[in-house]
């Protein structure tokens, strides 16, 4: 009997192993030759080395959508990183645990909130910050998608950080405590760099959330492709915007080859993301820290990662 | 652990169980979700036809023969009107046709009307593609769109006047109320860049635009350009949907932008007269409102009986005459 359910058990987890496996090839294939039937109407130089994106004169260089993806995330994460950093430190070493249990709690909402109400938090309080903070214009840009980023990339950093620094050995802390370490040296010197494929593992989640944002930051982006960016506060676009703004009207075949192409560039560079977490992931294995099982936060904070 | 494993199996098997309708459900046409809530509309609707019917019935009795006559014809009439439509394109006409396919519904219960936007262009698009019934667009289908998507035979129906206005910030324009298709122009390409140059106050003029490619933005287009949207003017912001605009313009002093009908008596938006000519109902029907024309629902030659019935209802006297119209912000056509 038990034999059998065990069968069963198992051939349930086969096929919806299979069934994961073949979508994601079928989605590799499908938005791979529908998107590479652009070079069918310009030659790949010209999609990516050509400075602008306008469906006026069908041209379709993919720099400034590439380029606004790359100041957003990077700005994003340049403030994100160290200030998830220094929640999740407080968090395992410094709090007591009734405040730790809020905060928790705190990330655990803030990853669950959907996309759009970051995205209308964001026109409606971020936009302005910056058109008053910064003079004129209308405040949409770079900069305010990087501060919205900062928000949305913080569950998902934060908790699997925490994790990371959690799941060190208590051997650690107190081994650099008795050798007289100061607690500030015990975790910039000894648990920081033990954590560090965590850390790392939880940067790049961030970086995949950030990548794959659309509707949020197509709210206060500004949604330009026609040059490149010009400031961090004029008008610009991302990858996942341009697609999400342009598609429904795109009529013409070699418009529509050309977001779906974007769309592959944007597959290849989530799917180099979580490459990149298995790298950091497998160095981590050769030190002696027991990963714990990620917490809910990080579970969801890493599944909404490539929306 | 043992005694954990020897449970988990049933629980994922009835888990499937459970997913397995719903499934197929969701497999069974796209159509489910949107159709429920009119479904449920036309379940509602026969209720108080019903109960009249039942009174008269009652103190009449001739009219039972009747009752009983009529039933036939109407049962074979809602078997006619049975069947799938599937409508998608402009988000401007939604609401409109939307409401159309509610009432047509109800009055025809075989038939399931699903009705989504996607933008006047992916109306187009589908509709040639078959992927379809009915696209609805704001702008009729161009003749190179015609070649392109092999859909020379599309017909188009104008199911409603759209118009669209160029609204502004409240901070900016000033005492200014009206503005010359030269001024406009001036503001939208670029050239007219502070709002004092057009009587207003000395304040930066921020343009917000609609995508590339948008019926609203076409029609724009149209009326200052001649349709040639390249001279829109470069690094003005472009936003997806009304909703968005309309907060953007709202909050940013010194914006510009452009709305349809249904957006122009919101309180926080300044809408402008042009040469004089506010966009009011009247004018707009008389033909006196500059900006805009038919918004149309398009098939891929002639429709097919299903799509003909609805097409027909919604372009009749009575739908025509509906306070839906008023109530959604919407011209009629006829």
């Amino acid at each position: 009997m038990r034999l059998r359910q065990g069968i069963v058990a198992q051939s349930i987890f086969f096929t919806a192993a299979a069934i994961v496996a073949l979508s994601t090839a079928a989605l590799l294939l499908f938005t791979g030759s529908r998107g590479l039937a652009v070079f069918g109407y310009m030659n790949p130089a010209e999609f990516f080395l050509s400075g602008s994106w306008n469906q006026n004169d069908e041209n379709f260089g993919v720099l400034p959508l590439l380029a606004g993806s790359l100041l957003t995330v990077g700005l994003a994460l340049l403030i994100s990183g160290p200030l998830a950093l220094g929640v999740s430190i407080f968090m395992v070493e410094i709090a007591p645990e009734p405040v730790r249990r809020v905060m928790r709690t705190v990330v655990e909402l803030f990853a669950a909130l959907p996309s759009v109400i970051y995205g209308l938090l964001g026109l409606t309080l971020v936009v302005p910050w910056v058109r008053e903070s910064f003079g004129g214009g209308l405040g949409k840009g770079i900069l305010a998608a990087s501060i919205v980023l900062v928000f949305m990339t913080q569950p998902t950093i934060v908790s699997i950080a925490e994790d990371a620094l959690r799941a060190l050995p208590e051997s650690l802390r107190e081994g650099a405590l008795a050798v007289g370490a100061t607690r500030w040296q015990m975790i910039w010197r000894v648990l920081l760099p033990a954590a560090r494929p965590g850390l790392i593992t939880a940067v790049v989640l961030g970086t995949g959330r950030a990548v794959g944002e659309t509707i949020a930051v197509q709210m206060v982006i500004g949604n330009i492709t026609s040059r490149m960016p010009k400031s961090l506060l004029t008008g610009a676009t991302t990858m996942p915007a341009a697609i999400v703004t342009q598609l429904p009207e795109a009529t013409s075949p070699e418009h529509r080859a050309a977001l779906i192409m974007v769309a592959f560039l944007l597959l290849v560079i989530t799917f180099s993301l979580i490459a990149a977490v298995r790298a950091a992931g497998s160095r981590g294995k050769a030190r002696p820290t027991t990963r714990r099982r990620p917490s809910p936060a990080a579970q969801t904070a890493a599944v909404k990662g490539g929306d | 652990m043992s005694r954990r494993w020897t449970y988990r199996p049933w629980t994922v098997f009835a888990l499937l169980i459970l997913l397995i309708p719903a499934l197929a459900a969701c497999g069974g046409g796209t159509a489910t979700a949107p159709t429920t809530a009119p479904a449920a509309a036309a379940t509602d609707a026969p209720a108080p036809t019903a109960a009249p019917t039942e009174a008269m019935a009652a103190t009449e009795a001739p009219t039972e023969a009747m009752a009983a006559t009529e039933a036939p014809t109407e049962a074979a009439m809602a078997d006619e009107m049975s069947g799938q439509l599937t409508i998608a394109g402009s988000s401007a006409l939604l609401p409109l046709i939307q409401e159309a396919a509610n009432q047509f519904q109800t009055m025809h219960p075989g038939a399931q009307i699903t009705v989504t936007a996607g933008g006047s262009g992916a109306g187009r698009t589908q509709v040639c593609e078959g992927k379809i019934d009915i696209g609805n667009s704001d702008v009729p289908i161009s003749d190179d769109e015609k070649t392109k998507l092999s859909c020379a035979d599309a017909e188009m129906t104008p199911v409603a006047i759209q118009a669209f206005a160029p609204v502004a910030n409240k901070e900016g324009p000033g005492s200014v109320t009206s503005l010359t298709k030269d001024q406009l122009v001036g503001i939208f390409n670029g050239t007219v860049t502070n709002w004092k140059d057009v009587g207003g106050d000395d304040t930066d003029i921020i343009l917000v635009n609609r995508a590339k490619g948008s019926g609203t933005r076409s029609n724009m287009a149209k009326f200052l350009f001649g349709g040639d949207d390249a001279q829109f003017a470069e690094g003005a912001s472009e936003e997806d949907n009304n909703e968005t605009v309309k907060t953007t313009v709202a909050q940013t002093p010194g914006a510009i932008s452009y709305l349809g009908f249904a957006y122009l008596s919101d309180p926080d938006l300044l809408a402008f007269s042009i040469d004089g000519v506010a966009p009011t109902k009247a004018d707009i029907q008389a033909g006196k409102w500059p900006i805009g024309g038919p918004g149309y629902a398009i098939t891929k030659g002639a429709p097919a009986p299903l799509a003909k019935a609805f097409l027909d209802y919604v372009t009749s006297a009575e739908f025509q005459g509906s306070d839906a119209f008023d109530k959604l912000g919407f011209v009629p056509a006829k």
